[in-house]
C-alpha cells in the first residue's frame, strides 16, 4: 500500500465518519467510483469506530475497565444514573443511593493511573475530619471506596448547581453582588479550615452555586479528594499530579506548582480562592491556563512561581471587553476603575507569590472584602496616609465639607501621626473653642481635600508626598492675619513628613512654625512643646548643628509647662536632667546614683499629681527617655534600663496603640537590654510594636526600621537566625534611605547584621558586614565608644582587637566630654608597642579596611588623657592614629587639627620646640577647611583645640579657635552644660594669661 | 533513585534540549532496559491474572530515569517517544518468546524467564498488530509514534497529544482512525 492509498483511505475515513451510516456508501461511490478494493477497506473501519470497544493489548489495562461502568452499573450500594461531569480526576455521576435511605447524591469515579488502595487509605484518613465539617456552602462527602474494577469514587451530596463563575455572568451580577457571594465561599473555606480541611483544588467547577428560596448559596465541592487523591508529591504521584495540573494550573498557588515536598496549608487553598475572586471580578484568570499549557511543564511553573500577577483594573483597561463589562453591568472603563485600588489590593495580597504575604484565613480575606464594600479602609493597602484620608473623606464627604472640626481631624488623618487623634473627644472640645481660629484652615483644607475627591480619579503615582508638597506651596502667604493657624498647620504638617520619613521637609516647617511663634510671643506650651520636642528628634535624626540646643530648649518649655500647675514636678525633674548630664560620661557613679533618686522622686510626684490622660505625662516620660538617651553608650545599664521602662510604660498608657513614640521607647529598652543579654524578656512587647506601627505606618519608614532593626537583634539573641536576618536587612536598607550616611543608625544597624552572622556561624557573609560595618563606624561623625567598635574586628583580628581592648581598660571610658579626662590606670606601653608591631605588619596592607577606625580609636583615647605625663607613650599613640586619620578627608579636618595639636603639645613638652611649632602651624592652618564648625561635636573639638594651643603658648591662635567656638558651644549646649562651664574658664585663663583682665573678670562674673 | 542511574538520561535530555542530538537513539537502550527491568518486578508483585498497566511503567520508569528534575518540553517529548518504541519491543518480544514456547522453542527458556508470569497466552494478536504498524509507519511514521504512544505506552490522548506537540483533537481523530486500520489489517480481530 502507498502513502497515497492510505492519505485516501484516511481522507475518505474522516469524511464518512461524520455522516450517518446508511450515507456511508453513497459518499464512497461518489468519492471513489473506480476502487472497490479501497472502498471496502474504507467500510470496513467505519463499521469497527461505530463498534469502538476496547482496544488494548492483551492482558494490559490500558483502556478496558474504563469503559466498562456507564449508567445503570451499580457500585456497592449506588446505582449510577447518568453522567453529570467530566474533569481531570474522573467522571461523575448522579447516582441513587439505595441503602439506607433511597437518595440521589453525586458519585465520582476516580481515572486509573492511581494507587487506588493509598487513595482510599487516604480518604478514610481524611473522613473523620470531612464528617466534622458542617456548612450550607459546603457539599458534604458522604463515602468513598472502590469500584470492583479497582477504581476509587467517592460519592457526596448532590448539587444541583452550575459554576459560580457562570453563575454571575449569566445573571449579570454586579462586581458588588460578586463581592458579596464570593464572602460566602470564604466562609465555606473558613470553616473548612477550622476543621482542619484544606481543599487543595478550588476553582470554579468546585464551586456550584444553587437557588435557595430565589437566593444563590455557593457550595463548595470535593473538600478531600484533592487530598485523597494526591498527598505530598512523591515519584509515584508525580504523574497522576501532572496529569491533574492540565486541568487546573490557573488555580495552583506557586507552593502546589513547585511540587517540592513543601507542606501546602490552608494559604494555598487562600492563593485559589483569590485567584477564583480574579476571575469572577476580572473575566479571566490571572495566568491563561491555555497559554501555561502550552508552554511547558518547567515553564509553567516558572510563570506560577515568579511572574507577579498583572493587576486586575489593568487587565480590564488592556483586554476587557464591552461584553465583559457589561456582564458586569457596567463599561469598560468603569469596571477598570471599580477595580483600581481596593480591589487590586485585595488580589494581589491574596495572590503573593510568597504564602507569607497572603491573608492569613479565609475570613480575614472575607473581612477585608467587607471592609472595601464598607468603604473603610483594607488591610490589603499600602497604607498610605492619602488613602486613608481618601476613604475617611468618602465615608464623611458631608461632614468634611460641612465641618470645621472634622477639617482639622482630616488633617491630622492626612497624617496618620496620631492615628485615632480625631476621636479622642477632649482633641475635639479643644478644636470646637478655636473653631474662629481654625475657619482659615479649614477653607483651606478643603481645597486640598478636593483632590481626593472619590469622583476623581487619582493618580496611582499620586502620593502623600504630592498632597503634602502641595499643600506646602500653598502655605506661603495663606495666612496674613493668622500667624497662629499657620503655626498649627505647619506643625502639623511637620509631624506629616516626619513620620513620612522626609526629616528635611519636616525640619523646614517645624523651624518656620517656631518662628512664628517666636514672632507670636505667646502660644500654648504644651503644643509649643510637643512641636519642640519633634523638631528635636528631627535635629537628632539629621545630626544637625543645633540638636541639643533643640532639645534644651524644649526641656525648657515643657519645664514651663510642667511648672505652671506642678512646680515641686518640675523643679525634680530638671534636677533628675541635670544629674544626667553631668554624670552620664564619666565612670563615676555618684551623679548618676544621685540622678537615680531624683527619677525615683520624681515619678512619685508625677502618679501623686497627674490624673491619667494629662497630657503633661509625655513630658514626664520624655525626660525619662531623654536621659536614657544621655547614657546610651554609658556603661549604667541596669538605670538606663529603668528609665525606658518608665517611658515605655507611661506612653503606652498614654498614647494610641501604634504610636510611634511608644515603638521608640521600647526599642530603646530591647537596645539596652539586649547588651546585657535579657533581650528575649520584651521580644514579645517589641513584635506587637512591630505589628502596630506596621498597621499605623507606611513600609520603609524610619521609625518602623528602627523598632524592627532591635527586634532582629533581639531575635539573634535567642537563636531565631532566619527570621532576624529579614528583620536586620530589610530594616537597614530603610534606616540607609532616611538617615545621613554619617549618622550612627547605619553603623548600628550593620553592627546587629554582623552579630547575627557571627552567631549564626556564617562568617563570609559577617565578613563581608564587618568590613562596612568597620568602614561605616570609622566615617561617623559620632565615634562610638571603643566597645561598640570592638565588633568590627573579628575572629581573623583578634590579636590586634585584643590589644586594643587591653589598651581601652589600660586608658579608660570613651568620652566627648571635657570634663571626663582621667590619668591612665596601668601600664599602658606595653599593649602599646604591641599595637605598633602589629600595625607595622599591616601597614603592608594596603587600604587597610580597619586603619580608620583604629587612627580615630587612638585619637579619641589620647582626648581623654591629661599631657601631663606618660608624654612618649602618648607621642606614639598619636603618631600612629595621625597615620590613618586621612589628611584628604574634610569630614575629619577637625579631628586631624586636635591631633596635630596635641602632638605639637607633647612634642614641645618632650623640648622638641622646633618639630612643635610646625606641627601646630600645620594644624591652625588647617582651621579654614574645617566643615559644619557650627555642629556642636566640632565646636567641642574646637574648645579643645584652643586650650592646647593655649598651653603650647600660642595665645593668638588659642582665642582665635577658643572664642568662636564657645559661642557656638553654648548657644547649642545652655550656659549650664558642665562642658560650657569648662570652657569659660579655660577662656578666662587665656584672657588672664593676656592680661584682658575686664574680659576675665566678666566671665568670672558670668560663670553661674 | 539513584545520581548514577538517573546520570546517563538526564544527560541525554540535556543534550537533546541542547540542540546536540535532534534524535533519541542514545535513549532507547536506556529506557528500554529499565522498562524491561519494571515490567518484571510488577508481574511478580501482582497476583496472576491481574493487568499490568503500560502507563504506569512508563510513568515509573520516567521517574526512576528522570527524575523530579523537569528535563523541558523536548526532553519529555524525546523520553515519552523512546518509551514508546521500548515498550512496544517489549510486548512484542514477549508475545514472540511465548509463541516460541509454545510450538516447543525450548532451547531459549532460560533467556525468556522475565516475562514467564504474567499469566497470558503468547498473543498472536499483538505480533500482527506490530507487523500492522509497521507497514503503516513506513508511509506515515506520525502514525506509527501515535500507536506507540497511545498504545503500546498506554498514554492517553491528551499525554500523547502532549509527547508528540500536537493538538487533543488531532490525536483523537488519528486514533480512532487508527484503531479502525488496525482491526481491519488483523486476520483475528482483537476482543
Amino acid at each position: 500500500m502507498t502513502a497515497e492509498d492510505i492519505r485516501r483511505i484516511e481522507e475518505l475515513f474522516h469524511r464518512a465518519s461524520n455522516q450517518p451510516r446508511d450515507c456511508w456508501e453513497d459518499l464512497l461511490r461518489e468519492s471513489c467510483p473506480d476502487d472497490p478494493g479501497l472502498r471496502q477497506k474504507v467500510l470496513a473501519m467505519l463499521e469497527q469506530a461505530d463498534q469502538d470497544r476496547s482496544f488494548a493489548p492483551p492482558g494490559w489495562s490500558a483502556e478496558g475497565p474504563e469503559e466498562s461502568l456507564g449508567p445503570g452499573s451499580v457500585i456497592d450500594r449506588y446505582k449510577l444514573l447518568q453522567v453529570i461531569g467530566e474533569g481531570g480526576f474522573g467522571t461523575v455521576y448522579m447516582a441513587e443511593q439505595q441503602e439506607p435511605v433511597v437518595r440521589k447524591v453525586a458519585l465520582k469515579i476516580i481515572k486509573l493511573g492511581m494507587d487506588t488502595k493509598e487513595v482510599v487509605a487516604r480518604f478514610e484518613a481524611e473522613r473523620q475530619a470531612l464528617a466534622l465539617m458542617d456548612h450550607p456552602s459546603i457539599a458534604r462527602v458522604l463515602d468513598g471506596g472502590a469500584t470492583s474494577t479497582g477504581r476509587p469514587y467517592f460519592v457526596m451530596e448532590l448539587v444541583r448547581g452550575v459554576s459560580i463563575t457562570e453563575y454571575c455572568d449569566q445573571n449579570r451580577l454586579t462586581t458588588r453582588e460578586r463581592l458579596i457571594l464570593f464572602q460566602d465561599v470564604c466562609a465555606a473555606v473558613q470553616h473548612a479550615h477550622q476543621k482542619g480541611v484544606i481543599h487543595r483544588d478550588l476553582k470554579p467547577s468546585n464551586v456550584l452555586v444553587t437557588l435557595h428560596d430565589g437566593t444563590p448559596v455557593p457550595k463548595v465541592i470535593d473538600f478531600g479528594i484533592a487530598k485523597a487523591i494526591n498527598t505530598r508529591l512523591t515519584e509515584r504521584t508525580l504523574f497522576t499530579r501532572f496529569q491533574q495540573f492540565v486541568g487546573t494550573p490557573a488555580y495552583m498557588s506557586p507552593e502546589q506548582a513547585e511540587m517540592s515536598g513543601l507542606d501546602v496549608d490552608t494559604r494555598s487553598d487562600l492563593y485559589s480562592l483569590g485567584v477564583l475572586l480574579y476571575e469572577l471580578l476580572t473575566g479571566s484568570t490571572p495566568f491563561d491556563t491555555q497559554a501555561l499549557w502550552q508552554a511547558g511543564f518547567s515553564e509553567m511553573q516558572r510563570v506560577i512561581r515568579e511572574v507577579p500577577p498583572e493587576r486586575p483594573s489593568l487587565r480590564i483597561s488592556t483586554s476587557g471587553s464591552v461584553e465583559l463589562a457589561q456582564r458586569r453591568g457596567i463599561d469598560v472603563s468603569g469596571l477598570s476603575r471599580r477595580l483600581r485600588g481596593d480591589l487590586d489590593w485585595i488580589l494581589m495580597k491574596a495572590l503573593a507569590k510568597e504564602r507569607g504575604r497572603r491573608y492569613g484565613t479565609a475570613s480575614e480575606f472575607a473581612e477585608d472584602i467587607r471592609r472595601h464594600l464598607e468603604h473603610v479602609p483594607v488591610d490589603a493597602s499600602p497604607p498610605s496616609p492619602l488613602y486613608r484620608l481618601k476613604k475617611f473623606v468618602s465615608r464623611n464627604r458631608a461632614a468634611v465639607i460641612s465641618s470645621a472640626l472634622i477639617g482639622v481631624a482630616v488633617l491630622v488623618g492626612i497624617v496618620g501621626v496620631t492615628v485615632g487623634y480625631w476621636e479622642a473627644s477632649a482633641q475635639r472640645d479643644r478644636a470646637r473653642a478655636e473653631a474662629a481660629n481654625v475657619r482659615v484652615v479649614t477653607d483651606f483644607l478643603v481645597e486640598t481635600i478636593s483632590l481626593a475627591d472619590p469622583h476623581v480619579v487619582l493618580n496611582a503615582d499620586m502620593s502623600v508626598g504630592h498632597l503634602l508638597d502641595e499643600t506646602a506651596a500653598k502655605i506661603e502667604g495663606a495666612f496674613p492675619h493668622q500667624p497662629e493657624s499657620e503655626v498649627r498647620l505647619r506643625s502639623t504638617m511637620g509631624h506629616a513628613y516626619r513620620s513620612l520619613s522626609e526629616p528635611e521637609l519636616a525640619d523646614r516647617q517645624f523651624r518656620q512654625a517656631v518662628a512664628l511663634i517666636d514672632e507670636i510671643g505667646d502660644y500654648d506650651p504644651l503644643q509649643f512643646y510637643q512641636l519642640l520636642w519633634a523638631q528635636t528628634n528631627v535635629a537628632f535624626t539629621l545630626e544637625q548643628d543645633d540638636c541639643f540646643a533643640w532639645a534644651n530648649r524644649a526641656r525648657r518649655v515643657g519645664h514651663d509647662a510642667i511648672r505652671a500647675g506642678h512646680p515641686d514636678l518640675a523643679e525634680v525633674l530638671d534636677e533628675f536632667h541635670f544629674a544626667i548630664e553631668h554624670g552620664a560620661h564619666g565612670v563615676d557613679p555618684a551623679p548618676i546614683q544621685k540622678a537615680v533618686g531624683f527619677f525615683e522622686d520624681s515619678l512619685r510626684i508625677a502618679e501623686a499629681s497627674l490624673p491619667r490622660g494629662d497630657p503633661l505625662w509625655t513630658i514626664v516620660a520624655e525626660t525619662y527617655l531623654a536621659c536614657a538617651y544621655w547614657l546610651w553608650y554609658s556603661p549604667h545599664e541596669p538605670v538606663t534600663v529603668a528609665f525606658c521602662s518608665a517611658c515605655v510604660e507611661i506612653r503606652e498608657r498614654e498614647l494610641p496603640a501604634g504610636h510611634p513614640d511608644i515603638a521608640e521607647a521600647v526599642a530603646l529598652l530591647v537596645g539596652v537590654l539586649g547588651r546585657t543579654g535579657r533581650a528575649s524578656e520584651v521580644e514579645e512587647r517589641i513584635r506587637s510594636s512591630v505589628q502596630q506601627l506596621r498597621r499605623a505606618q507606611p513600609r520603609g519608614t524610619f521609625h518602623l526600621a528602627f523598632v524592627e532593626s532591635m527586634l532582629g537583634d533581639c531575635l539573634t539573641k535567642q537563636g531565631n537566625y532566619a527570621e532576624a536576618e529579614a528583620y536586620l536587612l530589610e530594616s537597614h536598607e530603610v534606616i540607609v534611605k532616611t538617615t545621613p550616611p554619617t549618622a550612627f543608625y547605619a553603623t548600628d544597624s550593620l553592627k546587629r547584621i554582623v552579630a547575627m552572622y557571627d552567631a549564626w556561624g556564617k562568617p563570609e557573609l559577617a565578613e563581608s558586614h564587618r568590613i562596612r560595618f568597620a568602614r561605616s563606624m570609622a566615617s561617623a561623625r559620632f565615634l562610638q565608644p571603643w566597645p561598640m567598635a570592638r565588633p568590627a574586628l573579628g575572629p581573623e583580628q583578634r590579636e590586634l582587637g585584643d590589644t586594643l581592648d587591653q589598651l581601652h581598660q589600660v586608658l579608660g571610658v570613651f568620652s566627648y566630654s571635657l570634663c571626663d579626662v582621667r590619668s591612665p590606670d596601668g601600664d599602658f606601653l606595653e599593649p602599646l608597642q604591641r599595637l605598633q608591631r602589629i600595625l607595622s605588619e599591616r601597614s603592608k596592607v594596603p587600604e587597610d579596611p580597619y586603619g580608620l577606625l583604629i587612627g580615630r580609636t587612638l585619637w579619641n583615647w589620647v582626648k581623654t588623657i591629661p599631657l601631663d605625663q606618660h608624654l612618649a607613650e602618648i607621642q606614639i599613640m598619636l603618631e600612629t592614629g595621625l597615620q590613618w586619620i586621612d589628611r584628604d578627608a574634610p569630614d575629619l579636618s577637625v579631628e586631624l587639627c586636635d591631633a596635630l595639636t596635641r602632638l605639637g603639645l607633647v612634642v614641645q613638652r618632650q623640648g622638641d620646640s622646633e618639630r612643635a611649632a610646625l606641627l601646630l602651624d600645620e594644624a591652625v592652618a588647617l582651621e579654614p577647611a574645617f566643615v559644619r564648625p557650627d555642629h556642636w561635636i566640632n565646636a567641642l573639638l574646637r574648645i579643645n583645640i584652643g586650650r592646647s594651643l593655649f598651653l603650647a603658648g600660642r595665645m593668638a591662635d588659642a582665642e582665635s579657635f577658643l572664642v568662636p567656638a564657645f559661642t557656638v558651644f553654648e548657644r547649642h549646649m545652655g550656659a549650664t552644660n558642665p562642658d560650657s562651664r569648662l570652657g569659660r574658664t579655660w577662656l578666662r585663663e587665656l584672657y588672664e594669661a593676656t592680661g584682658e583682665t575686664e574680659k576675665a573678670q566678666a566671665l568670672r562674673v558670668s560663670n553661674p | 533513585m539513584t545520581e548514577s542511574r538517573q546520570a546517563p538520561v538526564s544527560r541525554i535530555l540535556d543534550r537533546i534540549n541542547a540542540g546536540e542530538l535532534d534524535r533519541a537513539e542514545e535513549l532507547l537502550p536506556l529506557v528500554y532496559e529499565e522498562l524491561r527491568r519494571l515490567a518484571r518486578v510488577r508481574m511478580e508483585a501482582e497476583p496472576a491474572g491481574q493487568t499490568v498497566q503500560a502507563t504506569a511503567l512508563v510513568h515509573e520508569a520516567y521517574l526512576r530515569l528522570v527524575g523530579s528534575e523537569d528535563p523541558g518540553w523536548n526532553g519529555r517529548r524525546h523520553f515519552f517517544g523512546a518509551a514508546a518504541q521500548a515498550m512496544r519491543r517489549i510486548l512484542i518480544e514477549r508475545a514472540r518468546r511465548k509463541g516460541r514456547i509454545k510450538h516447543g522453542g525450548g532451547l531459549q527458556r532460560r533467556e525468556l524467564d522475565d516475562l514467564e508470569d504474567a499469566g497470558c497466552m503468547p498473543d498472536e494478536v499483538l505480533i500482527q498488530i506490530d507487523e500492522a504498524i509497521g507497514r503503516l509507519e513506513k508511509q506515515d511514521p506520525q502514525k506509527g509514534q501515535i500507536v506507540n504512544l497511545r498504545y503500546f505506552a498506554g498514554l492517553s490522548n491528551q499525554e500523547t497529544a502532549d509527547a508528540l506537540g500536537v493538538s487533543l483533537s488531532t490525536v483523537e481523530r488519528q486514533w480512532r482512525f487508527l484503531k479502525a486500520w488496525l482491526r481491519t489489517e488483523l486476520p483475528d480481530p482483537p476482543p
